[in-house]
């Protein structure tokens, strides 16, 4: 039988480019259906009104929303689409995905996080299993990142520090502001090991891409120079150059269509000019990003699978999960430093570059009730972001009126002038429950008249515990360090650009979407390779490990091919 | 009347509260969306009157006139990528803050003091429908001072310069503005 493609992929963002790009490389026919355009470095630019007031790169939200669902404070719940709020759940839909506009914090899952379950024992009301792999496992795939995608950083010896196969990262720190010194400081004062964090930025040319230009816009911001490890850079730019990859922007896939056996036989998808196609291909990925990859399996319903593909057990969906923890922010008053300090503190475009990892597990009984040790997170210390209309528009609160006139102008003028702003974002597992799901909401459609992703959100109250522990801790640095206006806090807003789970892999079709290879159960020629297969999150931010193990599925991909190719 | 007839003759008569901007807007921006037609000079004028009051010029630092405020919320409205429903929004506002005022004092806002206006922005913002059209107001003004000038505000980054703010390069080229890419 004869195929369009050796390979469908759906999506091109972190999960998906992993795939492209190791079966371009080995000879194979690789077709990409992505549904935003294709950007690249020359159409990024540091315009604040593009990259975050006006949402420029992600769908209207007129035509294309999500229906939120959030407990109220009586345990009832509400649900509003998300046009009428301010929550959007889109993440960057082009080429490339979100990994576009990440920073970067590139942190390894630890040996434990592979096993939660068995290290940390139940926690009621949280879905805590163990992975049906290990770190062993996945390490090979965590040390391909960093030379492939590129990750810059330097390995420092600390209580949590995961094994690794290379002795150190294969390119240096990024060049570091001159606040990393001022947390090194404090931290060495308390006692505690501040590591410089790996960043998926390169320092230096490499990977046939340039080197970072500081330009002091890095998160949120798509890349002008090609340091940044998108899967459009790292990746997809080089799979192109083989010959072997049809990209297709602008393409929508609306239904995943199955035979009488149940597998996949064709993608149907939409073109920019409202065309529907339909292609098939010997294997088939899916990586929309966790949230639309639920919705599009559910959507896809078939003879085989009455309620969507991959769903006969019901588990496509299911235990959603986001990054847990907490933030804090503190000010460096220029009239408590120097002249010389504040020229330093006024740097502009080198990063900050430190995180600790000192409680990544926790023994606290105060706080946890319980002398066993507690699965603890990261404190990654980064600058405030720089977009300057959101810095003015917080200016605007004061006590519940709306601060304006000169009251307002003298404190954007302290604000933007008086000191340096530190900014800490603290990372816990947001543990996985019953009630944080992806489901199709009854009544709202996008413009294709496809129902959208209906997203429960649950807060379990650990994460909460763990997120003012850390955030708590944070604090203790930044007064230290000799910062004012210190605020730390735990948050139970889910971070709508960190969102995983939704198909977890495991070995139970019972209890999971995919088997350990991310292939779906039930449907022998689809996997499924962005961070939905995660059962739970670890406690950094996702996107090593989708990369990771994107590419570890894709070399089981390989493998069912064939092999690498014979060069002709 | 002609789009641009009608914007000329909107200006006369404003001469603390330039038009030029509109005017020169009027010159270089493409078709403005329907509901921006609506607007009458009147409308322009309260939220011209507004937008100094919540954002005033000084010696020493610019106000809503200096980086161009009215122009900037102008060229956002008469956007064909705007939401009608932001347009709609901002004039509806607009149109109940004067009946506000002529309910309250019998006079156009505009004709009011310093001081009454105040008074009577502080009431309208305890109305939710009010507080929510001010934070909206408000934050176009904050637009107009820090987004890249290419936009129409902040004219020669004389707001980044104000907050001793640097900006990002690469800068976005007017061929390449949000809505263009």
């Amino acid at each position: 039988m004869s195929y369009d493609f050796d390979i469908c992929v759906v999506g091109s963002g972190a999960g998906a480019g992993p795939v492209i790009y190791t079966l371009a490389h080995a000879g194979y026919k690789v077709l990409v259906l992505e549904k935003g355009p294709w950007y690249t470095e020359q159409d990024y630019f540091k315009d604040e009104l593009k990259t975050s007031l006006r949402g420029g790169y992600t769908p209207d939200l007129r035509e294309q929303q999500h229906v939120v669902e959030l407990e109220n404070d009586d345990g009832s719940w509400r649900s509003f689409p998300t046009y009428q709020s301010s929550w959007n759940f889109w993440n960057g839909n082009v080429v490339g995905g979100s990994s576009n506009f990440m920073s970067g914090f590139f942190h390894r899952l630890k040996p434990n996080d592979f096993h939660l379950l068995s290290s940390y024992g139940p926690i009621e009301r949280a879905n805590i299993v163990d992975w049906p792999i290990s770190y062993n496992d996945m390490e090979p795939y965590y040390d391909k990142v960093e030379k492939v995608v590129g990750v810059s950083g330097r390995v420092i010896e600390h209580p949590f520090q995961e094994p690794r196969s290379s002795k150190d990262f294969p390119f240096p720190p990024t060049a570091e502001h001159p606040l990393a010194e001022h947390i090194d400081r404090a931290c060495e004062r308390l006692g505690i090991h501040s590591m410089p964090m790996p960043r998926a930025i390169l320092s230096q040319p490499a990977l046939n891409r340039k080197a970072c230009v500081y330009s002091g816009y890095c998160g949120s911001y798509g890349c002008a120079t090609g340091a940044k490890g998108s899967s459009r850079a790292a990746l997809i730019d080089s799979a192109m150059a083989t010959g072997n990859v049809d990209l297709r922007p602008h393409a929508m896939v609306t239904h995943i269509h199955s035979d009488a056996q149940g597998k996949v036989c064709a993608v149907e998808y939409i073109d920019k000019e409202d065309k529907k196609h339909a292609v098939d291909a010997r294997l088939y990925v899916v990586a929309a990003q966790a949230i639309e990859t639920s919705r599009l399996l559910l959507n896809s319903t078939g003879s085989k699978h009455p309620d969507g593909l991959g769903n006969n057990t019901g588990q496509v969906g299911k235990n959603l999960i986001f990054a847990g923890g907490g933030a804090g922010s503190g000010r460096l008053t220029y009239d408590k430093f120097s002249e010389q300090q504040v020229t330093e503190l006024k740097e502009f475009g080198t990063f900050v570059n430190r995180s600790i990892q000192d409680w990544y597990e926790i023994t606290d009984k105060d706080m946890f009730k319980s002398d066993a040790p507690q699965k603890g997170g990261t404190i990654d210390f980064v600058h405030l972001h720089p977009n300057p209309v959101a810095r003015a528009s917080r200016q605007t609160r004061n006590n519940g009126q709306i601060l304006w006139g000169k009251p307002l102008k003298d404190r954007l003028k302290a604000h933007f002038t008086g000191g340096r702003y530190l900014k800490v974002e603290a990372f816990c597992d947001w543990l996985p429950t019953d009630n944080s799901h992806v489901s199709l909401d009854p009544q709202v459609k996008d413009k294709w008249g496809l129902p959208v992703a209906k997203i429960k959100v649950d807060v379990h109250v650990q994460n909460l515990k763990v997120g003012w522990y850390l955030a708590n801790k944070s604090a203790d640095v930044m007064r230290e360090m000799g910062a004012d206006n210190v605020l730390a806090f735990a948050s139970g807003v889910p971070p709508t650009n960190l969102v995983a789970g939704g198909c977890r892999f495991g070995i139970d079709p019972e209890k999971s979407v995919l088997n350990p290879d991310c292939q779906v159960h039930e449907v022998e020629n689809l996997y499924v390779t962005d961070g939905s297969f995660m059962p739970t999150g670890g406690s950094v931010p996702h996107t090593w490990t989708i990369y990771a193990n994107a590419f570890r599925v894709a070399d089981k991909l390989l493998e069912r091919l064939g092999g690498q190719k014979k060069q002709v | 009347m002609k789009r641009r007839d009608f914007l000329l003759t909107s200006g006369t008569g404003l001469s603390s509260l330039s038009f030029s901007g509109i005017v020169n807007s009027a010159i270089c921006s493409d078709i403005p969306t329907p509901a921006v037609r609506e607007f009458t000079p009147q409308d322009w004028r309260i939220i011209a009157a507004v937008q100094n009051h919540l954002f005033p010029s000084e010696a020493q630092a610019p106000g809503a006139v200096e980086i161009q405020a009215l122009r900037y919320l102008h060229n956002y409205l008469a956007n064909p990528a705007t939401d009608p429903e932001d347009v709609k929004f901002i004039h509806s506002g607009s149109r109940q803050l004067q009946q506000f005022a002529e309910k309250n004092h019998s006079i156009p806002f505009t004709q009011l003091s310093i001081d009454e206006r105040e008074k009577l922005l502080r009431e309208f913002e305890t109305r939710p429908e009010g507080r929510r059209w001010l934070i909206t107001i408000l934050n176009y003004v904050l637009e107009s001072l820090l987004t890249d000038p290419v936009y129409g505000g902040n004219p020669d980054g004389i707001g980044w310069q104000w907050l001793e703010h640097r900006a990002g390069e690469p800068r976005p080229p007017a061929n390449k503005r949000y809505w263009l890419l």
